[in-house]
C-alpha cells in the first residue's frame, strides 16, 4: 500500500539501517571522494566528475532508500495534504479534494496520479533529490562553457550545501525533499542563466540578462523558508566562508557573466524575500553559492600554476611517480576535502530533520490493515468521519474522502461539518447534512472522539443509526451510517458492505 | 532566576539565542579591527577569551538551574563529589561514606574556591566552565612561550610568536568543535568538555604546563619536577595523564625513528618522567583498578555502530585535519617544544586507533574523552599549520600586505570566524541538556536540601532513596550510604539491606547498623516506598523515625526527611 523507495528495489523496511549501515556507507563515500580526487590529480577531470556524481548519488541515495515511506507522508501536514489529494484522485475519482465538498485544482501531480501507479507518484519527490545534484552538476559542466566548468561542477557537488547552510534552514540538499518542483525549476533556471551568459553580447548585458532570469523567481511569490534579514545576510556571506572569499576575489578579477548573474540575482532574490517581498531565500542562496563556486573555480585554476611553479624538481618527480600532474595537486586536494569532508559525507537527516526521522518509521500494519479494508469495502464516493491521525491516514491510504481533517486543512464551512460530526456521534445526525456531504461511515480508533464524550469505540454500538461494519484486534472500528432518513441520495447500497 | 539572579522566566529563549548568534560576527569583526589598530597579540588572545565567555554566557543566561543538573547524571554526581568535600569531608572519599575516591584534585580545588561552603559552591559551580575554558586558552598562550635557549627562527619571524600562540588558543577552544558535531555520536566537544565536565577541562588547563616542564628538562631535577607535574595531572583527570604518557612515548619513538641525535636523551627523559609519575600515582592506580572495575567488559563498551571510527578523527573535521597534518610536520621540524606537541597529536591518534582492538574486546571505555582530546590536538596542530601556510602563501603570491604577522593573524582569525563555535552554537538545538535545564529545580529537592544545610551536622549521613540521596549530596554536601549511579562500594549489599531495614523496621534493630555508618537521616520518596511495598504512614510509624521535613504532595511527588534516633546505649 505504502512503502519507501527501498520497496522499489525489493528491500524490506529498515534496510539500509541509519544505525547499522551508515558507518560503512560513509567509508564508501570517502572512497568515491578519493577516487574523484585521484582522477583530478591525474588530470582526468571527466572521470573525476563521474566519480563526484557517483558520490552525490550514493550520499543522497542512502538516505532516500532508508526512508520507509515517502518523505513526510503522514508526518508533515503539507506533504500529507499533497499525498491525500493524489490518493483520492487516483482511487476515488471525482473533482473534490480529500475533504468532501472542497473543489480540487488540477496540477501535474494529479495528472500523473490519474495515469501512473500511485505508489510511484508518491515516491517521486522522495526520489527526485537523487537526480537533482547530478543534473545540476552536469548542467554546470555542460553549459557553462569554460575550461573550469568540470572542476566547478565537482566542487559544487561538495559545497552546494554546507553545515552552516543546513543549520540556518536554507541548505540546498536538505530542502530538496520538501521542494521537488522548485528544485527542478532551480536546475532549469541555472541552465537558462548559462545559456544567456553565452550570448554574443557585452559581458555586462549578458550578466544583467542572467540576473533577470534568476530574479524571475519573484514572480512565483513568497516561497521557501522564511529567514529574517540577519539570517539571510549571514547565509549569503559568512556561511559560504572560503567560497565567499575566493568567489569574491574571482568575481572581482574574472567577471564571468554567469557567475556575476548567479551571485547578483541570487542575492537579490534572497534579500527581497527577507525584506518581506516575493522571492525565495533557499533558491537565492543556492544561486549565489553557485556563482561563488564558479568564480572560485576560475580563481583556483588561475592561482595554482603560480603556486606550483616553485615546486622542486625532486618533488615533481615524486608526484610524477604517482602518475599525477603537479599542477593538479591543489585541485585534487580541494576535491578530496570538499567531497570527503563536506556536508554530504556527514549528512544525517535522521538526526537533524524531524520529518526524515519520522519517515524512517514504516506505517503500522494495523493501520494499513484497516485502510485496506476501507478501500476494498467502501464505495469510492463514500465520505468518512474520522478523528485525529486517522483523518489524515484515510484519504492517503484508503483513498476515501473525509468530512474533516483539522490537522491538515480547515474547510470554510468547518462549523457546519463540526455540527454534523457532533450530530452523528450523538446519534442525531442532520439528514440534510449527511446527504450534503455524502457521509457514509464513521472510523474510530481507541482514544478518538474523546472531545465528543466517546470513552471507548464500542460506545458507538449504542447509537441506533450506526452499524458495526469492521473491527480489528487493535480496537479500530468502522461503523456504517445506516440508510434511511439519513441516507445520501445516490449511488450507495448496503450490498457494498461485506 | 538565572545564575546572576535575573528573572528570566519571561525570556524568549529562541529569540535570545538567535540574537546572540547574529551579534557575534559583528562583535568579532569589530574586535579584529581593534586588534589591527592596537597591534597587540594579547588583544587577540583577549578576544578568544571573550568568545569563550560569550558561548558560556549565551548558554547559561536563560537557565534557571545549574547547567545539566538533573538531565545529566554526570553533573549531579560530580557536584555531589565536590559538595561533600566543600562541607568539610575528606577529598579521598566519595559521597558514599567510607568509599575511596579517585581524582580528588577537582573536589579540593572547588572546595578551596568556595571557602568550604556548599551553598557558595552551588553558586560558583556555574562559573567553573568559564574559568576552565579561559584557563585553557591562557595556558596554551603562556605555556607555549619560547623557553630560555635562543629561539629558532623561521625566516625573519620568531617561532611561537605571540600571534601564533593566540591563534593556537583560538583554534583549540573555538575551532575544535564543528557545526555538525551535535548530530554525531560524541556530541559537541566544547560543550561536553567545558560546560558539562569542567573537572576534565581542568586537565586541559594543566597539561600545557606539564609539556612545558618536559620540554625544559636540562638536568635530573627537571625530570623529577616534570614527573611530579604529570602526576598532578593524573589527580585532576587520569585519562589526560594517560594520553600525555602515550604522547611522550610517541615523542621518544619518533626521535628514534627519525634518527635524531638526541633520541637517547629523549628516551631517558620520557622514561624518568613517566617512571616518577607511575611511582607516585601507583597506589592510586591500584585503587582505580581494584575498586572501580576498570577492566570490566561489556557490549556497551564498543565503538558505536553508526560511527565510522577512523573518519571521526580524519574527515569529520577534514579541513582542520589537513591543516593539522601540515602543522605536525612543521612543529616536528621546529624545536623540542614543537616535537613534543606534534607527538602528542600523533599519540592521541594512536590511542584513538587503539579503540579498534579494544572494541573487539568490549573494552572501548571513555571514547568521548579520548575523542575530545584528539580534537583539541588536531586544532592545536591545525593552528600551527595554518600559521605556516599563511606565511608561505603571502610569500609565494607576493602579498605584501600579509607579510606582517599582525595582518596574517587578523586574516586567519577573520577566515576562521564562521567556523568558531559562537557563530553557529545553538544550545536549544544542539545541546541535550540545555532545554531541560531551563526550569528551576523542583521544591521537593531544594526544600530538603535547604533544611539539611541548615540543620544537619557535618557528619550526619543520609540513608534512604538512592536518587534522593545523590541529590542531597549534590545540593547539601551530606555524605550518604548509597547514591544512584556512583560506583558500588565493597559492602553494597549491606548498605542496601540497611536502607530496607530502616524502612521496614527490621530485621533486628536497624539503628545499630545505621549507627555504624553514622546515619542520622532517612530520605523517603514515593518511588522508594512503593518499591518496598510500603506506605508513607507505615514508615512514619517506625518508633526510631521522626519526620523533620516534608516537601511535595503526599499523594504525588514528595521527599520526606526523617531523623533516625540513635540506638539505646
Amino acid at each position: 500500500m505504502i512503502s519507501g523507495p527501498g520497496g522499489l528495489l525489493g528491500l524490506p523496511p529498515g534496510v539500509p539501517s541509519p544505525i547499522w549501515d551508515v558507518a560503512w556507507w560513509r567509508e564508501l563515500l570517502l572512497l568515491a571522494a578519493l577516487a574523484a580526487a585521484w582522477c583530478e590529480g591525474r588530470a582526468r577531470r571527466g572521470v573525476a566528475l563521474a566519480f563526484a556524481v557517483m558520490f552525490a548519488v550514493l550520499a543522497v541515495g542512502f538516505w532516500v532508500v532508508a526512508l520507509a515511506r515517502p518523505y513526510g507522508v503522514l508526518v508533515d501536514a503539507a506533504t500529507t495534504r499533497w499525498a491525500a489529494d493524489l490518493s483520492v484522485t487516483a482511487w476515488s475519482g471525482g473533482s473534490d479534494r480529500f475533504l468532501a465538498g472542497e473543489p480540487a485544482t488540477s496540477s501535474p501531480w494529479t495528472l500523473l496520479a490519474r495515469h501512473q501507479r500511485l505508489g510511484l507518484v508518491w515516491l517521486l519527490p522522495t526520489l527526485l533529490p537523487l537526480g537533482i545534484l547530478p543534473a545540476a552538476s552536469l548542467v554546470i559542466a555542460g553549459l557553462w562553457g569554460r575550461r573550469e566548468a568540470r572542476l566547478a561542477a565537482i566542487l559544487w557537488i561538495g559545497v552546494s550545501t554546507g553545515p552552516l547552510d543546513a543549520l540556518r534552514g536554507a541548505g540546498f540538499v536538505p530542502l530538496l525533499w520538501s521542494r521537488p518542483l522548485a528544485s527542478l525549476g532551480w536546475v532549469g533556471t541555472a541552465a537558462a542563466v548559462f545559456v544567456v551568459a553565452r550570448l554574443r553580447v557585452p559581458v555586462r548585458v549578458s550578466a544583467a540578462l542572467g540576473a533577470i532570469v534568476v530574479v524571475t523567481w519573484t514572480l512565483l511569490g513568497r516561497r521557501g523558508p522564511a529567514l529574517g534579514p540577519a539570517d539571510t545576510l549571514w547565509a549569503l556571506t559568512l556561511d559560504g566562508h572560503v567560497w565567499f572569499v575566493l568567489g569574491a576575489v574571482g568575481l572581482w578579477r574574472r567577471r564571468d557573466p554567469a557567475a556575476v548573474a548567479m551571485v547578483a540575482g541570487g542575492a537579490l532574490l534572497a534579500c527581497v524575500r527577507a525584506a518581506g517581498g516575493p522571492g525565495d531565500v533557499w533558491a537565492g542562496a543556492a544561486f549565489c553559492r553557485l556563482g561563488l563556486v564558479l568564480a572560485a573555480a576560475q580563481e583556483t585554476e588561475a592561482i595554482v600554476p603560480g603556486l606550483m611553479s616553485r615546486l622542486s624538481e625532486r618533488r615533481r618527480r615524486a608526484v610524477a611517480r604517482l602518475k599525477m600532474v603537479p599542477e593538479r595537486l591543489p585541485q585534487a586536494a580541494l576535491v578530496a576535502l570538499v567531497l570527503g569532508g563536506g556536508f554530504l559525507a556527514w549528512w544525517d537527516p535522521v538526526r537533524t530533520d524531524p520529518i526524515a526521522r519520522a519517515s524512517v518509521e514504516p506505517v503500522s500494519d494495523a493501520l494499513v490493515e484497516s485502510m485496506l479494508w476501507l478501500r476494498a469495502h467502501t464505495p469510492p464516493e463514500a465520505v468518512i468521519l474520522a478523528d485525529g491521525d486517522s483523518a489524515a491516514a484515510i484519504p492517503v491510504l484508503a483513498g476515501r474522502r473525509v468530512l474533516r481533517a483539522p490537522a491538515l486543512l480547515t474547510a470554510p464551512d468547518d462549523e457546519r461539518r463540526l455540527r454534523l460530526e457532533r450530530g452523528v456521534l450523538a446519534g442525531r445526525p442532520s439528514p440534510a447534512l449527511v446527504q450534503r456531504y455524502g457521509l457514509r461511515y464513521v472510523f474510530i480508533a481507541p482514544g478518538q472522539f474523546q472531545a465528543a464524550g466517546i470513552v471507548d469505540p464500542r460506545d458507538l454500538d449504542r447509537l441506533d443509526g450506526l452499524r458495526l461494519a469492521y473491527e480489528n484486534a487493535k480496537g479500530v472500528r468502522v461503523y456504517e451510517i445506516l440508510p434511511g432518513r439519513n441516507a445520501p441520495a445516490s449511488g450507495w447500497s448496503r450490498d457494498r458492505i461485506k | 532566576m538565572n545564575l546572576f539572579g535575573v528573572d528570566v522566566r519571561a525570556l524568549d529563549v529562541e529569540a535570545f539565542l538567535a540574537a546572540a548568534r547574529h551579534a557575534f560576527p559583528l562583535l568579532a569583526v569589530a574586535w579584529l579591527v581593534l586588534v589591527v589598530r592596537l597591534r597587540r597579540p594579547g588583544l587577540l588572545l583577549l578576544g578568544v577569551l571573550f568568545a569563550n565567555a560569550y558561548v558560556w554566557l549565551e548558554t547559561n543566561w536563560p537557565l534557571q538551574r545549574l547547567y545539566a543538573l538533573g538531565p545529566s547524571s554526570d553533573r549531579v554526581n560530580n557536584l555531589a563529589l565536590c559538595q561533600v568535600v566543600a562541607a568539610g569531608h575528606s577529598p579521598l572519599h566519595t559521597p558514599q561514606v567510607g568509599q575511596m575516591h579517585f581524582e580528588p584534585f577537582w573536589a579540593v580545588v572547588t572546595a578551596i574556591v568556595s571557602g568550604w561552603s556548599p551553598s557558595r559552591l552551588l553558586v560558583l559551580y556555574s562559573f567553573f566552565p568559564l574559568v576552565t575554558a579561559c584557563g585553557f586558552a591562557l595556558s596554551l598562550f603562556f605555556a607555549l612561550r619560547p623557553q630560555g635557549s635562543p629561539v629558532e627562527a623561521i625566516s625573519e619571524e620568531p617561532a611561537w610568536s605571540g600571534w601564533e600562540r593566540a591563534l593556537i588558543a583560538l583554534f583549540a577552544t573555538l575551532l575544535s568543535s564543528t557545526a555538525l558535531d551535535y548530530a554525531g555520536p560524541y556530541r559537541v566537544p566544547w560543550a561536553m568538555t567545558f560546560l558539562l565536565k569542567p573537572n576534565h577541562a581542568l586537565g586541559l588547563v594543566l597539561f600545557p604546563w606539564v609539556l612545558r616542564a618536559f620540554v625544559g628538562i636540562s638536568r635530573g631535577r627537571d625530570r623529577v619536577v616534570s614527573g611530579f607535574l604529570l602526576h598532578v595531572l593524573g589527580w585532576a583527570f587520569v585519562i589526560h595523564m594517560g594520553e600525555v604518557c602515550v604522547g611522550l612515548v610517541s615523542f621518544a619513538l619518533l626521535a628514534t625513528l627519525t634518527r635524531r641525535e638526541d633520541a637517547r636523551c629523549d628516551w631517558l627523559d620520557v622514561t624518568v618522567v613517566i617512571g616518577i609519575n607511575l611511582l607516585v600515582v601507583s597506589p592510586y592506580l591500584i585503587m582505580l583498578f581494584r575498586g572501580f572495575g576498570v577492566l570490566d567488559a561489556g557490549p556497551r563498551l564498543q565503538i558505536p555502530p553508526n560511527s565510522p571510527h577512523l573518519l571521526e578523527a580524519l574527515t569529520r573535521t577534514a579541513g582542520l585535519s589537513a591543516l593539522a597534518a601540515w602543522g605536525v610536520v612543521i612543529a616536528w621540524r621546529r624545536d623540542r617544544m614543537g616535537r613534543v606537541w606534534a607527538s602528542q597529536a600523533l599519540g592521541a591518534l594512536l590511542v584513538w586507533l587503539a579503540y579498534y582492538p579494544l572494541s573487539l574486546l568490549q573494552q572501548a571505555k571513555e571514547r568521548d574523552d579520548t575523542y575530545y582530546w584528539l580534537r583539541i590536538h588536531i586544532a592545536v596542530c591545525a593552528a600551527i599549520g595554518t600559521w605556516d601556510l599563511a606565511r608561505r602563501l603571502a610569500l609565494r603570491l607576493d602579498l605584501h600586505a600579509l607579510r606582517p604577522p599582525l595582518a596574517r593573524a587578523a586574516l586567519v582569525a577573520a577566515a576562521a570566524l564562521p567556523f568558531t563555535i559562537p557563530y553557529w552554537w545553538n544550545p536549544a538545538r544542539m545541546d541535550l541538556y540545555f532545554a531541560r535545564s531551563l526550569e528551576p529545580l523542583p521544591v521537593e529537592l531544594t526544600g530538603p536540601a535547604a533544611f539539611l544545610r541548615a540543620n544537619a551536622s557535618r557528619d550526619a549521613v543520609l540513608a534512604g532513596d538512592v536518587t534522593a540521596a545523590r541529590w542531597m549530596s549534590a545540593l547539601a554536601g551530606s555524605p550518604v550510604i548509597l547514591a544512584r549511579d556512583l560506583a558500588a562500594p565493597h559492602d553494597y549489599e549491606a548498605r542496601v539491606q540497611l536502607n530496607e531495614a530502616l524502612m521496614r523496621g527490621g530485621p533486628g534493630d536497624p539503628r545499630v547498623a545505621a549507627a555504624r555508618y553514622g546515619v542520622a537521616y532517612l530520605l523517603v520518596t514515593p518511588a522508594f516506598v512503593s518499591d518496598l511495598g510500603l506506605s508513607l504512614e507505615e514508615v512514619e510509624n517506625r518508633p526510631y523515625l521522626r519526620r523533620v521535613h516534608f516537601d511535595g504532595d503526599p499523594r504525588g511527588e514528595y521527599l520526606a526527611v526523617f531523623a533516625v534516633s540513635p540506638p539505646p546505649s
